[in-house]
């Protein structure tokens, strides 16, 4: 009876002394790796363009029906895009995203990422609608792509 | 057909079919799918593109005939040396078909490989992206990798006009647009410039297209070369909810494809593979379905309580509606009551239209407003056979000779003209066109005789036709109660002298007898007729005269008819058919039959009124003179058809009660007590009737604007109102009811009309009988044609068919505004220039015009398109006699015009 008894107490104590594997969130965050798919992000081209035309591959390929884009013409003057078509609206419904990643797979232009935000809680439901404003990056991150 | 077949054997499947099958037609029989491109079932073979291909075989025999037999016994095939197109290859005995051989997979590859050579890759900005063949085929048959790496051909892309965009990139030069156009449309706008690889698809001057703009260029091309404006970017095919449904822009009842996202409609398409259209569709199909979701639709009922309308509550304005008819009923009785129009309704809602006006107990319903004079209600029925299986658009395609009167079809059925257009550039057709105007169909390009009538010739013309056809010898085939009116008819038609005729009419008595000769000895043969005849003051004279053609000509016999009445109105036959007239009830019934009325006062429960009711035009003048103290005009905007505007007026400022069902607050519902609003066709079920009297289905693509009701339930809640027991839970209910009492419809039911409805006939020999009877022409006598100013011609055009189109902007912008069209020599005549402000005056009132050249307009007349929203011809008078004349003077201020 005893036996058992220390063994376990010897697990106990073991940990005792380690450092812990919890972070103090939100103070302490961790880093999250580089294929982690979290909040997506819509990326601009190095000179400030959108990459997303509009072309809705993403809205078909999500298996969660959650995306939906309306496209437009450019203004050929005050282009958004390259191209003829840019993302009038472009609605991600957050609750329901699966966070499978087949919308950036599909995406021919380079557009779409899900990117390492998970801080995902509102106290609407509505709110869970990120819109186009919401999803593209700003200027300064003109040319960022994650890192795969 | 004859029995004989050929077998062929594709990818081992032995199939047999008629001789002179194409391959890829014979593939699809058996079931194996064979790629094409620049091959249309609607044109002949090209073998343009080459993606087709195929290795093609025949069994290889000794010189004395036998077969070689290989090493197991089956017979050799010797194989031609190089891949044949299937799409160019007809069938032979014993042919034998490989489309999945490596040489075949590998020739194909290598097709896509080429068509790809220049192809952009731009799919995701291509609208025709997810349902482009191209895409398809080349995820099917393509590589994955592309072995060129040289710069690709570019092209600067082009609006051709407001609706064809052009993105030269992307095209593969399968000349499917450029055939089209001119095969079918008729219109020969496209063209290919350059040469190899440089071909580039345009207009001949580069400039935006001055054509049809149907967009069917559009619909064929397989690819994103050519793609819709108005569609530009809206949606990916796969976003759309797909509905078909029967077009509500004429009588021709085409299958449209409204492609739904949300609430709103996107696009309209063609059906490629059923309907009577199939992918065909004009301008108003295509691009006219935004009034749908206009802003200015009802939203609900309005009523005028004190002075002004002001929107009230469904129940209020069906409860005050009830009331005030029941009152007027009480106090002038039941014939103070009229019901006009309902030739836009669905079969269901005229059905019910008309029940309720005869419930109420009057029989002054009529949806033909736009009559200038009474005509019998079977009258446009006996001039088509009486009910004898009707000539169907396909066999008007494949006619020889086909007659078309005194209509201007591409405005009044425009899908008809295309039939006719490709009868002719494919089958021989020959065009026969009467008509004061050298309308499309009359131009020397589709080889046609034109027979320029003179406005006010019209009963003279049929006249001399059918005596000419009586010059050739004893007509045939004729029931004999028709046959014995034929010596009456002869001796009154021997007044008819070709001098006089052509004094008349203005055509050449030899002209005459060719058109009689063509018409009377061409074995298929048609005559085609639309609302110039039946809207024309002598519209009674001139339907029998018609009947008389077809009778002494063969186009009418014991058994068939091959004459058409290409209506007005997408409910034009339905509203006929459903007793919308004043002397017959459903199904043609006589009402002054007791046997006749006996099922439907059964069914509806009330003792119906046996005297026939007055005509549209006879309800005006008697509304007008107050004896018609109520109206109820249901989706016709009657100060715009009515004969005399005038007229119109006063009756609708002196009636007690005016209730207008309407989608939009038009004129004439602005001086309605009531206003109930009312459901487009894309937000209701129903069966409407198109020239051909078949039965189709429309579909609901929408849930009803918020509002708004069908006509079906505000005809029941007033009915219920006044104490009728309707309970009718839907449309299919009505119909139910309609295939029980109505002769030609018993027997069908809306799971009959599936994809393609029935065409129906009457069950025994005809509904209404025919006959040969004399014709007088009212209107010859010496003096009426020599009156002085310019006879008024008013007519359908293309991008104007009334209220709705003035609610489309596309359309609007398309018709480029009213315009007093001269030809060029009377304008001169006049002083004019183009461009200059016209004063046209009528016996009753005048109009203000911007003159215009149109060479198609004959000297001494002026043509003034009726249905722009700035144009009321029916200010100018009611056409008196054979037509109206118009003087016409430059305007003194030349400031606003059509104010
Ligand atoms: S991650 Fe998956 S579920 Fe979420 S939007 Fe993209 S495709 Fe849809
Ligand atoms: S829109 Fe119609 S008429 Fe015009 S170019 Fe295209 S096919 Fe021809
Ligand atoms: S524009 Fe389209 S239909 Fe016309 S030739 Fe090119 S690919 Fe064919
Ligand atoms: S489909 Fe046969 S050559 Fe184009």
């Amino acid at each position: 009876m005893i036996k058992p008894l220390a063994t376990g107490l010897a697990v106990t104590f073991e940990n005792l002394f380690k450092k812990p594997f919890t972070v103090q969130y939100p103070e302490e965050r961790l880093e999250m790796f580089p294929r982690f798919r979290g909040l997506h992000i819509l990326a601009r081209h190095e000179d400030g363009l959108e990459r997303c035309v509009g072309c809705e591959l993403c809205a078909v390929a999500c298996p969660a029906d959650a995306i939906f884009v309306k496209a437009a013409e450019n203004d050929a003057d005050a282009p958004r895009s390259h191209g003829e078509r840019y993302a009038e609206r472009y609605e991600i419904n957050m609750l329901r995203c699966i966070f499978c990643g087949m919308c950036e797979e599909a995406c021919p232009e380079d557009a779409i990422f899900l990117e390492k935000d998970y801080e995902l809680s509102d106290y609407r439901r509505e709110a869970f609608i990120y819109t186009k404003d919401e999803l593209l990056v700003g200027p300064e991150k003109a040319g960022y792509l994650p890192q795969r | 057909m004859s029995a004989k077949t050929v077998k062929v054997t594709i990818n081992g499947r032995a199939i047999a079919v008629p001789p002179g099958t194409l391959l890829t037609d014979a593939a699809r029989a058996a079931e194996v799918h064979i790629p094409v491109f620049c091959s249309h079932p609607r044109l002949p073979p090209l073998g343009a593109c080459r993606i087709c291909v195929v290795e093609v075989g025949m069994p290889r025999r000794d010189r004395d005939g036998s077969p070689v037999l290989g090493a197991d016994g089956s017979p050799e095939i010797a194989w031609m040396p190089k891949p044949q197109t299937a799409c160019t290859t007809t069938v032979a005995d014993g042919m034998v078909v490989a489309t999945e051989s490596p040489g075949a997979v590998r020739a194909r590859k290598g097709v896509m490989e080429f068509l790809l050579v220049n192809h952009p890759l731009d799919c995701p900005v291509c609208d025709e992206g997810g349902e482009c063949q191209l895409q398809d085929l080349a995820f099917a048959f393509g590589h994955d990798f592309s072995r060129m790496d040289e710069a690709k051909r570019t092209f600067v892309s082009e609006d051709l006009g407001p609706v064809v965009k052009k993105e030269a990139n992307r095209c593969i030069v399968c000349m499917r647009c450029v055939r089209y156009c001119d095969e079918i449309m008729g219109e020969d706008a496209l063209t290919a410039h350059q040469r190899g690889v440089r071909t580039e698809i345009s207009s001949f001057d580069r400039q935006p297209l001055e054509c049809e703009q149907c967009g069917n260029c559009i619909e064929v091309c397989p690819v994103g070369a050519l793609t819709a404006l108005p569609y530009r970017f809206k949606a990916r095919p796969w976003d759309l909810r797909q509905h078909v449904t029967i077009c509500p822009w004429c009588s021709n009842g085409c299958s449209v494809r409204l492609g739904v996202r949300g609430t709103e409609i996107l696009r309209a398409r063609g059906t490629e593979h059923r309907g009577v259209n199939q992918e065909y569709l004009c301008a108003r199909g295509r691009f006219g379905y935004s009034f749908v979701s206009a802003a200015e639709r009802l939203t609900g009922p309005l009523l005028r309580l004190g002075g002004a309308l002001a929107p009230a509550g469904f129940d209020e304005a069906v409860a005050f509606t009830a009331s005030r008819l029941r009152e007027i009923a009480a106090r002038h009785g039941p014939g103070s009551i009229a019901f006009l129009g309902g030739e836009k309704l669905t079969v269901e809602e005229q059905y019910l239209f008309q029940k309720l006006a005869r419930t109420l107990g009057t029989s002054h319903v009529d949806a033909r407003t736009r009559l200038t004079a009474p005509l019998p209600g079977d009258a446009i029925l006996k001039a088509t056979g009486g009910g004898r299986p009707a000539l169907s658009l396909e066999e008007l395609g494949s006619a020889g000779e086909v007659l078309v009167l005194g209509d201007d079809l591409q405005g009044e059925g425009p899908f008809a003209q295309a039939v006719l257009i490709r009868g002719q550039h494919q089958n021989g057709l020959h065009l026969t066109v009467a008509h004061p105007r050298r309308v499309k169909l009359a131009r020397p390009k589709f080889r046609g005789e034109w027979l320029a009538l003179r406005p006010g010739g019209e009963v003279a013309l049929l006249n001399a036709l059918a005596r000419a056809a009586l010059d050739l010898g004893e007509p045939q085939g004729m029931p004999p109660g028709v046959a014995a009116g034929l010596p009456a008819l002869r001796q009154a038609l021997a007044a008819w002298t070709p001098e006089k005729v052509e004094r008349v009419t203005g055509i050449e008595p030899a002209a005459v007898a060719a058109a009689a000769r063509r018409l009377r000895e061409t074995p298929r043969k048609a005559i085609v007729f639309g609302r110039a005849l039946v809207e024309h003051p002598q519209a009674a004279a001139l339907l029998q005269a018609v009947e008389n053609l077809a009778w002494l000509t063969g186009a009418l016999t014991a058994e068939r008819s091959f004459v058409m009445y290409v209506g007005p109105h997408s409910g034009t036959q339905g509203a006929l058919d459903m007793g919308l007239v004043p002397d017959r009830l459903p199904g043609y019934l006589d009402p002054a039959d007791a046997a006749a009325r006996a099922p439907f006062e059964k069914q509806w429960g009330v003792a119906l009124p046996s005297a026939p009711g007055m005509t549209a035009p006879e309800i005006l003048k008697a509304a007008a003179g107050g004896r018609v103290r109520a109206l109820w005009i249901a989706g016709d905007n009657w100060l715009r058809s009515a004969p005399d505007r005038a007229l119109a007026e006063q009756a609708l400022a002196g009636a007690e009660l005016v209730i207008v069902s309407e989608l939009f607050l038009t004129e004439t519902a602005r001086a309605a007590h009531v206003v109930f609003p009312a459901v487009s066709f894309a937000e209701k079920e129903g069966v409407v009737v198109n020239c051909e009297r078949r039965l189709q289905r429309t579909a609901r693509a929408l849930s009803p604007l918020r509002g708004a009701r069908t006509d079906r339930e505000t005809f029941q809640a007033v009915a219920r109102a006044l104490g009728a027991g309707w309970s009718y839970r839907g449309a299919e209910d009505v119909y139910r009811e309609i295939a029980r009492l109505v002769p030609g419809y018993r027997g069908t039911g809306w799971g009959t009309m599936l994809p393609l409805g029935p065409r129906w006939a009457s069950d025994g020999a005809a509904a209404v009988a025919g006959s040969l009877a004399p014709v007088a022409d009212a209107q010859a006598g010496p003096g009426v044609l020599a009156g002085d100013g310019l006879w008024l011609l008013s007519g359908g055009v293309l991008f104007q068919q009334g209220s709705l189109s003035h609610r489309v902007e596309l359309l609007q912008k398309l018709a480029k505004g009213a315009r007093a069209f001269f030809g060029a020599g009377e304008l001169q005549r006049l002083g004019l220039a183009e461009g200059d402000a016209v004063v046209l005056e009528g016996p009753a009132g005048s109009l203000t015009l911007p003159a215009a050249v149109d060479d198609s307009v004959p000297p001494g007349a002026v043509f003034v398109p009726y249905a722009y929203p700035e144009v009321q011809v029916n200010r100018l008078g009611a056409p008196a006699g054979a037509g109206l004349r118009v003087k016409a003077r430059r305007a003194e201020v030349t400031a606003r015009v059509g104010a």
